[in-house]
């Protein structure tokens, strides 16, 4: 067979061969993409990518912005947590459980004057600070102690009414006559005694005076 | 000759484009596998933000509210993103129900007696001392040690939010 033969032959099969596997291809290309639009609706297309792909970039940006905000209001003090309920005392920093204390808090009682004035004791609910830091507190004897006691009521400026070494070594002053501070009835800790204040045992008041400072948030519950 | 050459070569086209096909569904599998997968992504991204701008929104108001990460069996009293208690919650035995997430509201307590105290968040989840055998409800029971729930049943009134991790 001369080349003049052979040539055309081989054009005309290699001809048929790229339409067959065209062909054949694309008919079982069509079958697959229909048969996955039917398994998973909507089918899996790159312009659904590219659209997650440029919501997924939106959100990590905006989530990058809101996560900054959120960190900068955050700081990292200690700071005291009152549950009234449970009369536990911790100071925390983050996570971190610096000192859990077993105190005293308000009686959730009242006491009544004649004229009809009356007190509830009760711890201060909130968020306080501490305003103050004592050492050696001298206790100066509010009204309601002597109503209790019916006791006559002294003058403000009666020497009467300071009452030295029954708060302990230190106190923590929160405002509005509410301190943290120790007491000489250790064996009601744990217990609603208090007129309010927060008492607490030796040994957690010196800690908490030495790891806390003036401004430490006190979060009472 | 001819013939036998072309059958040869029809052959050849044939299995090539099956090849063909089965690399072209391959690639389809693979596009639908990525697709699930920003898709998952995405879906994190949308959890995050929600709980970011859950804790801003927490930071600036004066309410308690609680955070419970159901997955760890942990919980948080907190106040303006700072932890005021932290305590165990474990899912009871008793009940069953979908995966929770998201912005819940205490919509109330109830303390028929000292024992039996709970805090209800509306028809999602209810939170119960570990010894209280009340039931009936056909709510999900969520279980808390019974200081823990004195704790919260004191700080949390009605209306309080609770975001589940």
């Amino acid at each position: 067979m001369g080349f003049r033969y052979i040539l055309p032959g081989f054009l005309t099969v290699l001809f048929l061969f790229s339409v067959t596997v065209s062909v054949v291809s694309a008919a079982a290309s069509g079958d697959n993409a229909r048969q996955v639009e039917k398994d998973v609706p909507g089918g899996a297309r790159n312009e659904d990518i590219g659209a997650l792909e440029q919501e997924i970039a939106e959100y990590e940006l905006q989530n990058q912005g809101i996560r900054k905000l959120v960190h900068d209001l955050e700081d990292d003090d200690p700071y005291i947590v009152v549950d009234t309920e449970n009369n536990r005392l911790t100071l925390r920093q983050g996570e971190k459980v610096l000192l859990t204390a077993v105190v005293g808090t308000g009686s959730r009682q009242s006491v009544e004057e004649e004229t009809g004035r009356n007190w509830y004791f009760e711890s201060p609910q909130g968020s306080l600070a501490v305003l103050g830091k004592e050492r050696n507190p001298v206790w100066i004897r509010p009204d309601w102690s002597y109503v209790e006691e019916n006791m006559p009521i002294p003058p403000l400026s009666d020497p009467d009414r300071i009452v030295r070494e029954v708060l302990g070594k230190y106190a923590l002053i929160l405002g509005n006559g509410y301190k943290i501070h120790g007491t000489k009835y250790t064996e009601l800790l744990g217990t609603h005694f208090t007129h309010g204040c927060i008492s607490v045992g030796d040994k957690d008041l010196e800690f908490l005076y030495g790891n806390v400072k003036v401004g430490t948030k006190v979060y009472i519950y | 000759m001819v013939r036998h050459i072309l059958v040869i070569f029809i052959s050849l086209a044939a299995h090539l484009a099956v090849i063909q096909c089965h690399s072209f569904a391959e690639s389809i599998a693979d596009t639908e596998q990525d697709q699930q997968k920003l898709a998952k992504k995405l879906e994190a991204l949308k959890a995050e933000q929600e709980y970011l701008l859950f804790r801003k929104t927490f930071y600036e108001s004066d309410s308690k509210y609680l955070v419970l990460e159901l997955s760890s069996a942990r919980g948080y009293l907190m106040y303006r993103n700072r932890i005021l208690r932290s305590f165990r919650i474990e899912r009871s035995g008793r009940s069953i129900s979908a995966p929770l997430h998201g912005i819940i509201t205490m919509t109330g307590k109830t303390d028929s007696t000292s024992k039996n105290r709970t805090l209800l968040f509306g028809n999602i989840l209810l939170i119960q001392a570990k010894k209280n055998k009340a039931g009936g409800n056909k709510l999900p029971v969520y279980v808390v040690g019974k200081k823990d729930l004195a704790a919260l049943y004191y700080a949390l009134e009605a209306g309080a939010m609770a975001y589940i991790k």
